[in-house]
């Protein structure tokens, strides 16, 4: 919110300085800056290639149509985006190297001066001919390379500012900002990195990592939850501490990092540093209006929640989020936590969700130094029954495929108990696919992971439709040995335009020239004997 | 090396590419059609509005840029006139150039709305925006000069700004009369290349006239006085081009106007009764006669003489 309005507003700044002042500059040389190119190119890299193209083409069409106008209508808001598009993708560079980012940057700002003169050439030849571009090009590219560097510069800091702004409220709002103290930082640094999860909880709203569903038959609202903690709404780092944080105390400490013996692992919410530009920000740190977690139906290992809408297609409401996607294991893949499975069932609700399922019960008891492993088995038990011990085996199976989970819905242990032993899980599979030898757990990066990662199932704009499983090779579609035929999109195929009119008989002779071609029927003959060519 | 594009950017980078090309290509087609007249107009009714308060807001801080010197000597004058001013925010410059407009104005009997530059196009084309629009009697068509002549035409009216094709961009034709012969012909602007430094070019249709380096012109009248009222100074011929295959003597010529400093214009909205032909041209600058005194020593009287 505070990025776009930014965005906004600088470009309405610059748009109006370049036609009130810039332009009516007589610089040595001839040319003048074009301030709304270098600050279209400055947002795009710091804000991702879909900012860039948009702000690109609203600033261009806004020049286009300002009085007293472009000549012909479009060509800026043509040039603006592409150069928005270009900068946008250079944005992976910007968090490497500063300089590198810089210097390619240069170029697309360079390129767009070129195409704005070129496409001048092109449709207006009697506005300016070949002789005047190459004296004013120049001088105008110096001009905005001078520009590049400050605008860059000042583009950095107002988007850490925004993302820090946005980061403080939600940490803020989740009342987990703290910061460690020098002593503790110390402490934590010399010792070895272990798992910190709520040891042995025994409130109703610790031991959560992630998000739970609402409880709606839960015991009140304690006074001494922080604001926008309730009861059954897991936030992220709640559940690093058993203690209760009071009021007006310094609320305690996160330790983001779980169990992480590499970077990357158990890290909840984005990092920071990677915070200035598009990644979309953790649902944990980026609360909607109300500040917690809504309660929607998740499934265990983040990663894999298509499958939830598979099993029961129940469309996200307009504010909701996509589920969380946390880890704890020592390898990828492995006991992640994301959000608990909603079980279609009596017990469900309105919303048709669970109370306090799975990890929830808050018997998560981690020996000192262990790692924590969860499998499938964190699904959901019923409040009625026994809670289930996770059991910690030695392979993780975090992710179940959504053919697995759909069959093994069905059966009593998912149902029931909860829980799946390992030869449960191999009938279900034997039945399944008559292959036993899934590997879901995940060895390598990337393998058994179900859906798109948290990125991509943030971004994508259509929460009813579940998230297609993606597998890598060697996974369900292989091992099934029913491979999936690839069709061509715009092909001939059953499903194609054209074969749609043909098989209906709209323009018969047409399209089968269409589908043969321009040979003729001798070299065709020819080809399928296979004798001329 | 970057992003790998996403669905969604791939879905925005199609669906704008085609905006953008559409409206290239509408543009392209067809640029006079009502309906981007009417976008236009209503965009720029908007954005002038933005740029108006912005114009005043730099012209605050920065004024309009004249040259020191003249500022300097006018500064007496100009600080008595300024209490006598009913638009205060004028500011110094802005004023010497608006008399000098009434006084224009005044010889060629012309009406005119006088009108500030607030804004200058992007790129290669030469227009400005003025801050003065149909509400105050602009239309499309009509004359713009200031003090010193001609400064361009109307293209484009908004409510309250409008836009002003430069005679020195490369699309401005002016229909011209030469001072003292009367010979017709057409200025048109060279566009933004530095390499003419503003210089225009004049082509006589008399194939049998003979150009001179000074020679003055004004515009001649179009026809129903549009786009240019007869009798506007246009400037002096600073060079003639000898090229052997031309039909017509070519010249190179030096305006008037500085167009690199434009302040206060005029918009005439009433075309003068009757042509003023030449009257409106500024004196032509007659060097004076250098007054030369020689005092040669004459020898006196030798001693020898006056004592024989």
């Amino acid at each position: 919110m505070r990025r776009t309005v930014l965005t906004v507003g600088s470009l309405a700044v610059a748009l109006v300085v370049q036609l009130v002042v810039l332009n009516g500059l007589h610089l040595p040389g001839g040319g003048v800056p074009d301030l709304v190119l270098v600050l279209v190119a400055v947002l795009a890299i710091t804000g991702g290639p879909v900012r860039g193209m948009v702000a690109g083409f609203t600033a261009g069409l806004a020049l286009d149509l300002a009085p007293p106008g472009s000549a012909v209508l479009g060509e800026y808001a043509l040039v603006f985006f592409l150069v928005g598009w270009a900068a946008g993708k250079l944005s992976g560079v910007l968090e490497r190297s500063a300089l590198q980012s810089l210097i390619l940057l240069a170029g697309v700002v360079a390129l767009g001066e070129a195409a704005v003169s070129g496409l001048t050439l092109a449709l207006d030849p009697a506005q300016v001919n070949l002789a005047g571009v190459r004296q004013l090009l120049p001088p105008a590219i110096g001009y905005d390379l001078l520009l590049l560097p400050f605008l860059l510069y000042l583009a950095l800091l107002a988007g850490a500012w925004a993302s820090a702004s946005e980061l403080h409220r939600d940490l803020d709002s989740s009342g987990a900002l703290a910061v460690r103290s020098r002593k503790a930082q110390a402490h934590q640094a010399s010792k070895q990195r272990v798992p910190h999860l709520g040891l042995a909880a025994g409130r109703p709203h610790d031991g959560w990592v992630g998000s739970g569903p609402a409880s709606r038959s839960r015991p009140p609202r304690r006074a001494a939850v922080p604001r926008g903690l309730r009861p059954g709404h897991g936030v992220a780092g709640s559940a690093v501490t058993g203690v209760t944080p009071r009021p007006r105390l310094t609320p305690p400490p996160v330790n983001l990092r779980l169990s992480s013996r590499r970077r990357g692992f158990g890290v909840v919410g984005s990092p920071v540093g990677s915070a200035i530009g598009r990644h979309p920000a953790h649902p944990g740190l980026r609360s909607t209006a109300s500040s917690h977690f809504r309660p929607h139906p998740g499934v265990p290992g983040g990663s894999a929640s298509g499958h939830a809408a598979l099993l029961r297609p129940t469309p996200l409401r307009p504010g909701q989020r996509r589920p969380a996607h946390v880890r704890f294991g020592t390898r990828r893949g492995d006991g992640s936590v994301g959000r608990l499975l909603g079980t279609p069932g009596p017990a469900g609700g309105s919303a048709g969700l669970l109370d306090r399922t799975g990890l929830s019960a808050s018997r998560l008891r981690f020996r000192h130094g262990a790692a924590p492993r969860f499998r499938t088995a964190s699904l959901a038990p019923p409040r009625s029954r026994p809670k289930a011990v996770p059991r910690f085996k030695r392979a993780g199976y975090a992710a179940v495929s959504p053919a697995l989970a759909g069959g093994l819905s069905t059966t009593r242990g998912l149902r029931s108990a909860g829980t799946l032993d390992q030869r449960e899980l191999l009938a279900a599979r034997r039945r399944l696919l008559g292959v036993p030898r899934l590997r879901l757990a995940s060895g390598r990066r990337g393998d058994g992971q179900l859906g798109g990662s948290v990125r991509g199932l943030l971004r994508s704009p259509r929460p009813a439709k579940p998230a297609t499983p993606r597998f890598r090779a060697g996974s369900l579609a292989h091992a099934s040995g029913r491979p999936e035929p690839k069709r061509p999109r715009f092909g001939y195929g059953r499903h194609s335009v054209l074969s749609f009119l043909a098989a209906r008989g709209v323009g018969g002779k047409w399209l089968a020239r269409r589908r043969a071609g321009s040979r003729s029927g001798a070299w065709l003959i020819g080809r399928r004997a296979g004798g001329v060519r | 090396m970057g992003v790998r594009d996403t669905r969604r950017t791939r879905r925005v980078l199609i669906v704008l590419l085609v905006a953008a090309l559409a409206l290239v290509a509408f543009g392209y087609s067809d640029g006079s059609s009502p309906v981007l007249r009417g976008i236009r107009h209503a965009t720029g009714s908007v954005f002038g509005g933005i740029e108006h308060v912005a114009s005043s807001v730099a012209g605050f801080f920065g004024g309009s840029s004249a040259s020191s010197g003249q500022v300097r000597q006018l500064q007496q004058q100009v600080m008595q006139l300024r209490t006598e001013l009913s638009q205060a925010q004028l500011s110094k410059s802005d004023y010497q150039q608006l008399h000098q407009l009434l006084e224009l104005a005044g010889q060629g009997q012309y009406r005119v709305q006088p009108a500030t530059v607030i804004a200058v196009g992007q790129g290669y084309q030469q227009t400005v925006t003025l801050d003065a629009g149909s509400a105050d009697g602009v239309r499309t068509d009509e004359t713009v000069l200031n003090g010193d002549g001609l400064v361009g035409q109307v293209t484009a009216v908004t409510a309250t700004t409008c836009t002003v094709l430069l005679a020195t961009d490369a699309s401005s034709v002016v229909g011209i009369a030469l001072a003292p012969s009367g010979d017709i012909g057409k200025v048109t602007g060279s566009g933004n290349a530095a390499g003419t430094s503003g210089l225009l070019n004049l082509e006589v249709y008399d194939s049998a006239a003979t150009l001179t380096v000074g020679e003055a012109m004004v515009t001649a009248a179009s026809v129903n006085d549009q786009p240019f009222v007869p009798g506007v100074p246009v400037g002096t011929i600073a060079k003639v081009i000898n090229k052997a295959g031309s039909l017509t003597p070519l010249a190179l010529v030096k305006p008037y106007v500085d167009f690199a400093a434009l302040g206060v214009v005029g918009v005439v909205i009433e075309p003068p009764a009757h042509n003023p032909h030449f009257s409106v041209l500024p004196p032509i600058p007659h060097p004076l006669p250098a007054v030369t005194v020689t005092v040669t020593a004459r020898p006196s009287p030798s001693p020898a003489a006056t004592g024989g």
